[in-house]
């Protein structure tokens, strides 16, 4: 059976944390600016949305989250879980097919 | 101003039916990383006006927030999900289970007494003070009990008012319909306990007005702590 097509552009923001959390643990902030730093802003939402999606990929038991104090403040860190690993490699080999996808279009020569 | 817009924003996220565990942790780290965007201005070399103005920009309207948190069904509270069993059904529900479980006890008990009962003899103002006690434990206490946890359950997840009002006014009015009696005398038939439901003509006036005042004690707090919640901005 042939894979459904993502819907566009939805499910970015999840690849892009769970790719970033790929790398190690992180706190909101620090994902934030990662994801400035690696988009040079073209992904610019408010940072604040950054936490409802965080707070939704852990009740669905992406990631984990795990409170720490520093400085006086608690910092929330979160981690990539193994259900969150497979869901990271099915949303980026959908994201490779589509762009593939699209890039072959935009390169056609009817588009030229 | 940081403050208010944080308190603004813990008020719009439990009236659009994100659960309170939520909230609490999206305030924790929202704030934490408003306080972040804060530092990183200033020692930018922003004025402390600039940084806020920036900092609050680079964090999102709180209304986007809002939105963000509500689109997401697994944050939302379960008792926003399906108000009218949470709020008018469970109430009645929860009142016939803790009446039930409490006469059960009340008959366990009497049973494992039994042959101490069979030897006493209450005198007749004891019995009768029992009976006060029951019937003020059984339709007052717990009644109001149980529709006054409601009430503190919709107040702290900032329910429309009408939920949990249905609920208490049908749990009182179940309630003002019930008549309880019970009779421990001791002796060779030491006590009973009785129970019924209906109305009649007669009754009908007393029991509105049971209705009403015990509505009126459940849900007078309720309605008093929503209106100081009344006012607040997104």
């Amino acid at each position: 059976m042939a894979p459904k097509n993502p819907k566009f552009m939805v499910g970015v923001p999840e690849l892009v944390v769970l790719s970033l959390l790929g790398e190690g643990e992180m706190y909101g902030y620090e994902i934030a600016r990662a994801i400035k730093a690696a988009t040079s802003n073209a992904l610019s939402l408010g940072e604040g949305v950054l936490y409802p999606a965080l707070h939704a990929m852990e009740s669905r038991g992406l990631v984990r989250a795990r409170p720490s104090k520093v400085e006086g403040r608690v910092r929330v860190y979160y981690t990539l879980t193994s259900k969150g690993k497979k869901r990271r490699a099915r949303l980026t080999a959908d994201w490779q097919r589509m762009s593939v996808s699209v890039n072959s279009i935009l390169g056609s020569p009817s588009h030229g | 101003m940081g403050e208010q817009r944080f308190a603004d924003l813990r008020e719009a996220l439990l009236r659009a039916g994100v659960s309170g565990q939520q909230v609490r942790r999206a305030i924790l780290e929202l704030e934490a990383h408003f306080q972040q965007l804060l530092h990183e201005e200033i020692n930018r070399g922003a004025s402390e006006q600039d940084a806020h103005i920036a900092a609050h920009r680079l964090l999102g309207t709180n209304e986007m927030l809002v939105l963000s948190y509500a689109a997401r069904r697994e944050l939302r509270a379960w008792s926003h999900r399906w108000r009218a069993f949470w709020f008018v059904v469970l109430p009645l529900i929860t009142y016939f289970v803790v009446s039930t479980a409490s006469v059960a006890g009340f008959l366990l008990i009497a049973g494992r007494m039994a042959p101490f009962l069979h030897t006493i003899h209450l005198a007749p103002q004891m019995t009768e003070r029992m009976d006060l006690v029951a019937r003020i434990t059984l339709l007052w206490v717990l009644p109001t009990s149980v529709c006054l946890t409601f009430a503190v359950l919709a107040y702290r997840q900032r329910i429309a008012l009408r939920w949990p009002l249905v609920g208490i006014f049908l749990t009182s009015l179940l309630v003002s319909l019930i008549n309880v009696s019970l009779k421990v005398t001791g002796g060779p038939s030491p006590g009973e306990v009785g129970a019924g439901i209906g109305f009649s003509p007669d009754s009908l006036p007393g029991q509105v007005m049971r209705a009403a005042i015990m509505t009126s004690l459940a849900a007078a707090p309720l309605w008093l702590a929503m209106r100081r919640v009344r006012d607040y901005k997104v």
